[in-house]
């Protein structure tokens, strides 16, 4: 049996389409809040949550709570790592998309 | 959203707040008023009052867009993007229309001539030209051209009255098309749509 290419192995932590919504989001500014979030990737709040938490853990997010008068915010920026690894995983999808055409062609 | 969506809309998002455009229309709208010495708008005191109600309804529609549709800090080309434009195009507009007008007994109006191309000009750097701006802002763009200005006594006065009206169609079109994009404010109850994650 061949060995999978590595190059195209997609990053399941990244590769679930509401942390890749999360993340490509999150690599066209500087910082957004989790309403914005929740607004643009369309999550339940619960969901959000839990997707911010892993990711996170993962070190591709950094979270910042605070309080904006006294409503409590939580603002969500791309760590460095995150902005390689989400660059990363959109040029896997687009060399996957590329490899998949002649074959569909066929 | 596909991915081309979702890598704009926080560049888009900022400019869709279009209910904010209301309170700066109508400030438009009262600056030509007052300036014509219409009803008791010529009285400074009554402009005061006006601009002060126009800030507070701003600060409260900034604050509803904060609270149902999240904050963004755009990336710092798309913030140097949006500063210069708005620098460059609206002094140049709002300086340099009112004395081309002053300075020439044209037929037309160079104020709102240049105000509507300064907008279609911010609209195109910023965030792309759509539709609706190409409509309002170019007719505005019309009305200003079409030799009739001439009649006015003080047309830059009146200019401000054409450019109030556009602005605010073009915001409710904008907050419009929020609400496509995004969905409307009651999908989120802010006060419980902050959770810690």
């Amino acid at each position: 049996m061949s060995q999978p290419n590595k190059e195209l192995l997609l990053d399941r932590l990244i590769h679930e389409p509401g942390r890749l919504a999360i993340l490509t989001v999150l690599s066209s500014v500087q910082a957004a809040d989790f309403v914005f979030l929740q607004r643009t990737s369309g999550l339940t709040k619960g969901n959000l949550s839990s997707h911010l938490t892993k990711l996170e853990d993962a070190g591709l997010v950094e979270i910042h709570k605070r309080f904006i008068g006294k409503k409590p915010n939580t603002n969500v920026a791309l760590t460095a790592v995150g902005k390689q690894r989400i660059a990363r995983h959109w040029d896997q999808l687009e060399r996957l998309k590329h490899l998949s055409e002649p074959s569909v062609q066929q | 959203m596909e991915r081309k969506e979702l890598e704009t809309a926080a560049a888009h998002v900022t400019y869709l707040r279009g209910l904010l455009a209301i309170p700066i229309g109508m400030l438009f709208i009262i600056t030509g008023l007052g300036n014509l010495g219409w009803g008791p708008l010529g009285n400074p005191l009554v402009f005061l009052g006006f601009l002060l109600v126009f800030a507070a309804a701003w600060l409260g529609i900034n604050r509803y867009y904060n609270d149902h549709y999240g904050r963004v800090t755009r990336s710092h080309r798309q913030q140097l993007r949006y500063t210069i434009a708005s620098f460059i195009l609206f002094p140049a507009a709002m300086i340099g229309g009112p004395i081309l007008d002053a300075s020439f007994d044209l037929p037309v109006s160079a104020f709102a001539a240049a105000f509507a191309l300064a907008m279609l000009a911010w609209f195109a750097i910023c965030v792309g030209l759509r539709a609706r701006h190409l409509i309002i802002w170019g007719a505005l763009l019309v009305a200003a051209l079409l030799p009739m200005w001439g009649a006015a006594a003080d047309k830059i006065s009146v200019a401000w009255l054409p450019i109030g009206v556009a602005t605010i169609v073009a915001g409710i079109f904008d907050h419009r098309a929020l609400v496509r994009a995004y969905g409307p404010a009651k999908d989120l109850r802010p006060e419980s749509s902050d959770v810690a994650a």
